[in-house]
């Protein structure tokens, strides 16, 4: 593994099981996303993309093969420490934002900070930067409720970025969106991303997106 | 080698993220259970509901075993001296009056006094039957104790027919007060007397009167032919039930016991404490009156048990995406689970006031109404509370359960 590179799956099959036969997900998938690079993984629906974000991101484990996060081999990794490295190396935006919809967006951002035990004087900057660059500096103390769909995708790309991880992984970041909306929240995402040297894996089918990315991958047959 | 011993107990921190601490836990839980009110006010209308039932059944249990033994409690003797058969206060063989003098013998006794227990059938001016003990003691002695305060004159049990009863058993009886009249196997007997606090719940009412009208009122026992088994007058052959007896101030209580046991052959010689714990005893264990309240308490805390498990369950069910989200984020299992527990406990500690001044509302009433004792002390209430956050600790292991089996993956689903 290249010193540049920030995560890399390597040969990874899964296969879920069946009551038929199993069901052979991915083959032998290799996908690699260097420090800051946008890689956009293309596919049509039900090719794999969100089974391979979940490997990338330690949530599933592949039935064979590699994922190395930075130096660490996930793979061989206890659930709680693969839970733990999530927490300090990865962020996450999903397609439906998945926010606690009982704190506000600044609390939901601030979550991951304060189990990474960051003292409330650096979260609360790190929040206002976000909150500020992300167009949402008034509406810190809304619930996720009081928000629009842009607007509540912008906090969930706060809340993944604020813990400035290795990796943002992006399940169809865009797919609960309109056209406005969700190049804003690329165009955010990247700009964010590239700044703290973030690497952005974007699993989606939405070409809007390939313009922001600075690779793409394609998924096919389970195999990229 | 200690070291690596002592290194590999400790939790691997350095290899490990920090984690929320507590107060965010809490913060979690909060807004959880707050978030939607009329739900929490409903769901608290249960736990308040399951409370008042345990407090209420405990405190009638406590209360009717505490009930059981009022007259051992309150009397001023040492010593309870029966018959090796002795079970329970209420159920006894005789021993001869002649113990008396046996006991007043020994050295180191300061007072020895008799008491009669025996069943009766009181009927009242207008007919109505009521089962009974009649309880003859001398009112002149100083060892049976009734009440500081009582209603009427209390010596007055010594005149021929007279008695005494609890003020809360007037209903029972079929009486309205001090001067109502009634018959004793075919004998006037007279109400003279009120008394408070000490009639037990459970038995039949109890008619405190003089070892002689207790005698007359007395059936004749074909087990209690002791010597003149046709006798309806108090004498010195009369059969009695308890020889209570007071030590002088000083004396080792254990070699007085021993020597009482010696002087009165085939006897059971009990403290009072040993006397109140046998009483206690028997009608927890040996009747089904102790069973039933248990098991009533325990239905209060199943139903407990049912409404937070539910609640807590369909709450969980209703932020699955939310524990998924936080799972997939990396936030330890552990701190989720700690903020469902938290909210059952909190559940438990909201629901613990209301339900407790429910039950004693409910307490007072029965006190006021048909003078039964529910024992709602400090150690029942601080025992309550305990039962009623472990009822809801317990009651969220469904749901912890429940947020154990959430799939992560539930997070990339729209």
């Amino acid at each position: 593994m290249s010193g540049s590179q920030a995560v890399v799956g390597d040969s990874i099959v899964m296969t879920y099981p069946s009551e038929a036969e199993p069901v052979e997900v991915l083959r032998g998938a290799n996908i690699h996303a260097d420090h800051g690079e946008i890689v956009l993984v293309d596919g049509p629906s039900g090719s794999g993309k969100t089974t391979l974000l979940s490997i990338l991101g330690g949530i599933l484990t592949p039935t064979s093969g590699h994922v190395t996060l930075e130096a660490t081999e996930m793979t061989r990794l206890s659930r709680r420490e693969r839970a733990s490295l999530r927490l300090t190396r990865l962020g996450f935006v999903f397609q439906g934002f998945n926010l606690l919809r009982a704190l506000t967006a600044q609390e939901n951002i601030e979550l991951p900070l304060q189990a990474l035990g960051i003292p409330r004087v650096e979260r609360l900057a790190r929040i206002n930067v976000l909150l500020d660059r992300l167009g949402l500096a008034k509406k810190g103390g809304r619930r996720p409720a009081q928000l629009s769909g842009g607007e509540q995708q912008r906090v969930a790309v706060a809340r993944a970025l604020a813990s400035r991880p290795a990796v943002v992984l992006a399940d169809e970041p865009t797919a609960s969106l309109d056209r406005e909306n969700g190049a804003e929240v690329m165009k955010l995402l990247c700009e964010l991303a590239r700044e703290q040297k973030t690497s952005v894996v974007i699993a989606s089918h939405d070409q809007r997106i390939a313009p922001f990315a600075d690779r793409l991958v394609r998924l096919v047959d389970g195999r990229c | 080698m200690a070291r690596r011993f002592f290194s590999a107990l400790l939790p691997q921190r350095a290899k490990r993220a920090p984690q929320l601490s507590a107060g965010h836990v809490i913060r979690l839980g909060r807004r959880h259970l707050f978030e939607d009110l009329p739900r929490f006010f409903a769901s608290l209308g249960g736990i308040v509901f399951a409370v008042q039932l345990v407090v209420v059944q405990l405190g009638i249990f406590f209360g009717f075993v505490h009930s059981s033994t009022l007259l051992i409690q309150e009397s001023r003797a040492d010593f309870w001296a029966a018959a090796k058969e002795m079970q329970y206060l209420e159920i006894t063989l005789p021993v001869p009056y002649s113990w008396i003098a046996k006991a007043r013998a020994v050295d180191g006794v300061a007072a020895a006094e008799p008491i009669i227990i025996r069943s009766i059938v009181f009927e009242n001016s207008n007919g109505t039957l009521d089962y009974g003990r009649v309880v003859g003691f001398d009112p002149n002695g100083t060892l049976v104790h009734l009440d500081d305060r009582p209603l009427g004159d209390l010596r007055a049990i010594s005149q021929p027919g007279a008695f005494a009863a609890d003020a809360a058993q007037l209903s029972s009886l079929g009486v309205s007060g001090i001067g109502a009249e009634g018959t004793i196997r075919t004998k006037k007997a007279r109400l003279v007397a009120l008394v408070h606090d000490t009639q037990p719940i459970i038995s039949p009412t109890f008619l405190y009167t003089s070892l002689r009208n207790a005698v007359l009122w007395s059936p004749v026992m074909i087990d209690e032919f002791v010597r003149d088994p046709f006798s309806s007058s108090f004498d010195v052959n009369s059969p009695l039930n308890f020889v209570l007896v007071k030590a002088r101030p000083g004396v080792d209580l254990d070699a007085l016991r021993s020597s009482l046991e010696r002087a009165l052959p085939d006897s059971r010689v009990l403290t009072k404490t040993e006397m109140i714990d046998v009483t206690q005893r028997y009608w927890v264990k040996r009747t089904n009156v102790g069973f039933i309240l248990g098991l009533c308490a325990i239905l209060g805390i199943l139903v407990g048990m049912v409404v937070v498990s539910q609640i807590l369950y369909t709450s969980v069910n209703e932020h699955l995406r939310e524990y998924g989200t936080l799972k997939a984020l990396g936030i330890s299992d552990r701190l989720l689970y700690a903020s469902i527990v938290w909210q059952a406990v909190v559940m438990g500690l909201i629901g613990f006031v209301p339900g407790l001044l429910l039950g004693l509302a409910v307490a007072d009433y029965a006190q006021n109404a048909r003078g039964i004792a529910i024992e709602i002390t400090p150690p029942i209430t601080l025992e309550v509370l305990g039962l009623a956050i472990a009822m809801c600790v317990v009651a969220a292991i469904f749901a912890v359960r429940r947020a154990m089996t959430i799939d992560p993956m539930i997070v990339f689903k729209a």
